[in-house]
């Protein structure tokens, strides 16, 4: 199934092209939302994301490999490219950090909606960065290379993140603790 | 936020999926209709102009050279008779058509005659006039004039310069500069002299390089070859002292002097080597390295030159071109070379310093046009093993070759220049010329150039140092 929607692609056929966008686009829409700040936003990195597999899914028809994968590849790098601009720009944010406190409890009460919105609302450099550390897995240095920043950056940025994020999540526990009260 | 933490996020996120949405299919379909055909519309277009312009700048150097055309000299108490053919004639005397209008008119037969008669030193065919006079006693040669009829005198040239002149008229009068020498001349056209009928002293000597016709010659059959090279006669009355023959020729001689001053074109062919990039360059916000390889161009050049001084050049190359790129962190990029296929269309302008006949040296500046046909990969390292890179082993050494075709690809952010099928560079250059036999033009020229390439979002500026060298023949 999967191998005859490859080659469909491969052959430009339309039909074949729209069924790939079709399986995978919950998910990778999901990835595309992560690193956006906004729905639309992130429908337009997911179609110049699908857009590059279309046009080099022969070359990877010809190699080999999990799909999916490829794909996701695809929309992570597409999406730092896509915001490259405002990562690089947004060094000099100063926003106030926030001294962590263990609230896993906490988060494992949030829907991923509710996680989705806060990263949502994160600043454009601090949201990738936590993305590509928190959820992808990248190290410091990687991040540093595919962003082209530092290292200290990296870490700093990661840092705010955390804050910003906690913060928001204490202010959405105090929330639901009032509408629980009443 | 603790580990904990972490691992309760990308759980959550990691799994979170979106319903479909339609209308994100159909901007997506949108984009793959709008930016595939585009480009190639453009490529098709863009080959197109230049070769429309390649063209029109051959045809329209050629009508420059030949001149505004045949004008016909119109001469009071007289019409001209003009006595033309194709140039594809197979038949000769089959294709010469004869006005049969005008006072004086000349009948075919005659004009057959006359045309016989010229040929038969094909020498000095390409060098002689026919002048008509009305009601003139004709003076020779005598099978050719019968009394109280048209006169066809021949003008006689002198040496080779009337033949090398009229050697390069592929259609049009042919017209008679020189004199004779010897005695006997039927006719004598000096250089600078309107006169064409002075009376032979001898019927037999009519000598000099430009003697057509004697007395007593049989006309003979003209040869196709010979009449196609005699493409256009024109008839004047050499009685009239206004005749404007001679003096037009010596306009025509001055014309063609003045414009090899002002104007001449020469195409040919061109090769190239970029064999030092000038240092590495490093863009800004990356860590991203890269270094030139020798790059190869060849292909055609032309050169249009004004007044010695000036040129605009152009030229159509074939180029490869090559990157090796280093990557700070081999882990999430490998260190990789990339080879393109392009052409190359520089446009630009040279000044001459220096312009004699056999050399010449310039300085020269103007944009090259790169057209990317093809870019390849080839990784020095296998990818890390992070999560989201291909795991190693993945992939071949050879990451890929990318059709530019379809630029929009996951070698994006391997692709010099963003994968972008065009894009532009700027050049500057010295040059010799050596000019053999007026028309051998061999040239040799350093260029530097200078290319604003990108690797990923990254601008870094490409230098390179190269020589071009070739030869063009001048027209």
């Amino acid at each position: 199934m999967e191998e005859e929607l490859i080659r469909g692609c491969v052959k430009n056929e339309r039909l074949a092209q729209k069924r790939l966008y079709e399986r995978y686009y919950g998910k990778m829409m999901g990835v595309c939302m992560r690193y956006s700040s906004h729905r639309e936003q992130a429908t337009e990195i997911l179609n110049m994301g699908f857009f590059k597999v279309f046009k080099t899914i022969e070359s990877f028809s010809k190699r080999g490999g999990n799909l999916e994968a490829w794909i996701y590849r695809i929309m992570v790098n597409t999406a730092i490219d896509y915001l490259r601009s405002e990562i690089r720009h947004a060094h000099s944010d100063i926003e106030k950090t926030v001294f962590a406190e263990d609230s896993a409890d906490i988060i494992s009460e949030l829907s991923a909606e509710h996680i989705m919105e806060m990263v949502n609302k994160l600043s454009p450099a601090y949201r990738t960065v936590f993305n590509l550390y928190v959820v992808e897995g990248y190290n410091h240095g990687e991040i540093a290379e595919m962003l082209g920043i530092n290292e200290g950056t990296s870490k700093s940025n990661l840092a705010k993140a955390r804050a910003n994020l906690q913060a928001m999540i204490i202010e959405q526990n105090k929330v639901n603790l009032i509408a629980y009260g009443k | 936020m603790e580990n904990n933490s972490d691992k309760e996020m990308r759980d959550k996120l990691q799994n979170m999926e979106f319903p479909y949405d339609p209308k994100a299919w159909a901007q997506m379909e949108t984009m793959l209709n709008e930016k595939t055909q585009p480009k190639r519309f453009f490529w098709w277009w863009f080959s197109g102009v230049a070769a429309g312009l390649f063209i029109a700048a051959l045809l329209g150097y050629r009508q420059f050279e030949r001149g505004p055309g045949i004008a016909t000299n119109t001469v009071a108490g007289s019409t001209p008779v003009i006595i033309s053919q194709s140039s594809s004639v197979v038949s000769p005397l089959a294709n010469v058509t004869v006005n049969p209008t005008g006072v004086g008119a000349v009948p075919g037969s005659k004009a057959n005659n006359m045309l016989r008669n010229a040929v038969q030193n094909p020498a000095a065919s390409s060098n002689f006039q026919v002048t008509k006079r009305n009601g003139v006693q004709p003076v020779s040669p005598p099978k050719l004039s019968q009394a109280g009829q048209d006169n066809f005198i021949f003008a006689t040239a002198k040496n080779q310069a009337p033949g090398k002149a009229h050697s390069s008229q592929s259609k049009g009068k042919i017209r008679v500069k020189g004199t004779s020498t010897g005695t006997g001349q039927i006719a004598k056209a000096s250089t600078n002299s309107k006169q064409t009928n002075s009376q032979p002293a001898s019927s037999t000597a009519y000598s000099g390089t430009g003697a057509v016709a004697s007395t007593g010659e049989t006309p003979a059959l003209l040869d196709p070859a010979t009449l196609a090279f005699q493409s256009g006669f024109e008839f004047g009355d050499e009685t009239n002292p206004a005749l404007p023959l001679m003096k037009k020729d010596e306009e025509d001689v001055n014309l063609k002097k003045l414009k090899k001053k002002i104007f001449n074109y020469s195409i040919g062919v061109l090769a190239n080597v970029s064999g030092a990039t000038l240092g590495h360059q490093k863009g800004a916000g990356s860590s991203n390295e890269f270094y030139g390889i020798p790059s190869y161009m060849a292909g055609i050049t032309q050169d249009f030159m004004f007044f010695k001084r000036f040129a605009i050049t152009n030229a159509i190359l074939f180029s490869q071109t090559s990157f090796k790129v280093f990557t700070s962190d081999p882990n999430y990029l490998p260190d990789y070379s990339s080879t393109i296929t392009e052409l190359a269309i520089p446009i630009g302008v040279k000044g001459y310093a220096v312009s004699k006949p056999h050399f010449r040296f310039y300085l020269g500046a103007g944009i090259t046009t790169h057209i990317k046909l093809k870019e390849a990969f080839n990784g020095f390292t296998n990818f890390g093993q992070n999560n989201f890179s291909p795991q190693a082993g993945n992939l071949p050494q050879t990451l890929g070759i990318v059709s530019v075709g379809d630029p929009y690809n996951s070698y994006a952010g391997l692709s010099i220049n963003q994968s972008r099928q065009f894009y532009t560079s700027f050049y500057a250059s010295a040059g010799a010329e050596f000019i053999l036999q007026k028309h051998a033009v061999f040239f040799a020229e350093p260029v530097f150039d200078m290319t604003n390439q990108k690797i990923g979002s990254s601008g870094k500026y490409k230098y390179d140092l190269g020589l071009s060298g070739g030869f063009r023949y001048q027209f």
